[in-house]
């Protein structure tokens, strides 16, 4: 198996099912209509890893703003329960749209599960923030203690810029690599380690582009110097890794250590030759989704082994070449 | 990697870099059972490769002694009923050179450098070869005693191991 080959069909496990991106960006695009017809809002975007398409398969949930009329703007943030206020007013009209829609509301959104379709969509009601170029919004918070805190600066659309940019610097790989490196999260430390501060590892890292497995290493091993500090976001605007529990955190560098090490012993396996190797290591870092060889055989291993110069992987494979992290000698075995 | 100088000068800094480095697949655990300026004996459990474990090889312990003249001998520890095929008694029935330890014969002594292990090889390239003889000594059980996993040297032809 050859390791190019194997990164594609990871690329293409991640993916998300192009018929559910078209289903949900419809689903944005006709939503945005009906709640303008009703005067709620004046027009909305989408925002969050679907937005930048930094969402790895299966398709979660779908984020998105709704902005609100400057004409309601005082009159709203004048109250504490503003947020809600409006709240109850877009659940009034998407229940009557879109009849058995289920609804939660959170510090930020509405959550509203549509019926017959498998993800939620969370609605963000904002403002437009002052017209300085920046595109700041000021989005819902639900659990402020003083109306002046209840709508909060976001970035979301400078986030969503600089995610652009760096992707197409990358010559479209970026938001590929990202979805990678959150993958390899998931399957290292869990789904507790934010997508976002993945994301925001993978663009210290992975500033011009590369092929999959060099970005794969730059992530990890790039990631594993910035876990041991401080990394901002993307924007540079927060210092992201301050969000972190201090534990999650430990356990997060530990995982891109470790797998920093495993990732340097793959590329050297398939720089040597030995792609079959270098894919059962990949297939370690990544899990399932990264496409593993036939398991290697006991006779084949020893025949590895013991015909010459080889090398044991940190898989426990025989690899012919002498690229993995453990050097092995031939020899004869022989009695008195 | 780790010299031989530094096993016997430093043997439970050897013992950790061992485990800490990971410079043996399947090492579980290494103790330093014996040390003096002339020699070190290590006691190491090792688990087999990922094809051996999926065929259900065993887990092995075995003892390694290094001395100062950069000799290595390995020893297997554990299941004392099983036959071996490629290793010297494990009684001292005479006096004989090197020492009859029941160490398990690695190489034969006159093949060509690649295919013998020496002291400048260091102590983890012993533990690996020493590591594949083990399971390669199951293999043979395995197999009614009749095939070795790869080419041997015939039995006897030295009077050298």
């Amino acid at each position: 198996m050859n390791q190019g080959a194997a990164f594609q069909m990871f690329d293409g496990h991640l993916n998300l099912d192009p018929t559910e991106r078209q289903r949900a960006e419809r689903l944005h695009v006709e939503m945005t209509a009906f709640l303008v017809g009703e005067g709620l809002i004046v027009g909305g975007f989408l925002q969050g890893s679907f937005a930048r398409k930094t969402m790895r398969a299966p398709l979660h949930d779908v984020d998105k703003v709704v902005l609100l009329p400057v004409s309601k703007e005082a009159a709203i943030r004048a109250q504490l329960r503003g947020p809600d206020v409006v709240m109850d007013s877009l659940e009034l009209a998407i229940d009557r749209r879109y009849r058995g829609t289920t609804f939660e509301r959170k510090k930020h959104v509405l959550q509203c599960t549509l019926p017959g379709y498998d993800f939620p969509l969370d609605i963000a009601p904002a403002f437009e923030g002052p017209d300085d170029g920046m595109g700041n919004v000021f989005i819902a918070n639900r659990e402020a203690m003083d109306p002046a805190d209840a709508w909060e600066r976001s970035n979301t659309r400078a986030l969503m810029r600089v995610v652009s940019a760096r992707n197409a610097l990358t010559l479209g790989r970026f938001i590929h690599w990202v979805r990678m490196g959150k993958e390899m999260a998931a399957h290292q430390i869990g789904a507790e380690f934010p997508g976002m501060q993945t994301e925001s590892l993978c663009f210290a890292a992975n500033t011009k582009p590369a092929d999959d497995a060099t970005a794969c290493q730059r992530l990890l091993e790039d990631g594993a110097r910035l876990l041991a500090d401080e990394y901002p976001d993307p924007t540079g605007e927060q210092v992201i890794s301050r969000r972190l529990a201090p534990d999650l955190k430990a356990r997060a560098l530990e995982a891109f250590r470790q797998s920093a090490d495993q990732a340097r012993e793959a590329r050297a396996l398939a720089a040597a030759g030995d792609d079959d190797n270098a894919c059962v290591i990949w297939h370690s870092i990544f899990g399932d989704a990264f496409p593993a060889p036939a398991g290697q055989t006991v006779q084949d291993a020893f025949a590895k082994s013991y015909v010459g110069a080889a090398s044991i992987t940190s898989a426990g494979l025989v690899s012919p070449t002498q690229a993995a992290r453990q050097p092995s000698r031939g020899s004869r075995a022989w009695a008195p | 990697m780790i010299s031989i100088t530094e096993a016997l000068r430093h043997p439970e800094r050897a013992a950790s870099r061992l485990v800490d480095e990971k410079l043996v697949f399947g090492l579980r655990d290494v103790k330093v059972v014996g040390a003096d300026p002339q020699a070190a004996v290590f006691e190491l459990v090792l688990d087999p490769w990922a094809p051996m474990a999926a065929e259900g090889y065993p887990r092995e312990v075995l003892v390694v002694l290094i001395n100062r003249s950069g000799d290595a001998y390995a020893m297997p520890r554990g299941d004392v009923g099983r036959h071996w095929k490629h290793r010297f008694p494990d009684v001292v029935l005479r006096e004989c050179t090197p020492p009859c330890l029941g160490q398990l014969c690695l190489y034969y002594p006159d093949d060509p450098r690649e295919f013998r292990w020496e002291g400048s090889d260091g102590l983890e390239a012993f533990v690996t070869m020493a590591h594949r003889h083990l399971m390669a000594e199951e293999y043979w059980r395995r197999s009614g005693e009749r095939c070795w996993p790869a080419p041997d040297a015939p039995h006897g032809r030295s009077s050298k191991p």
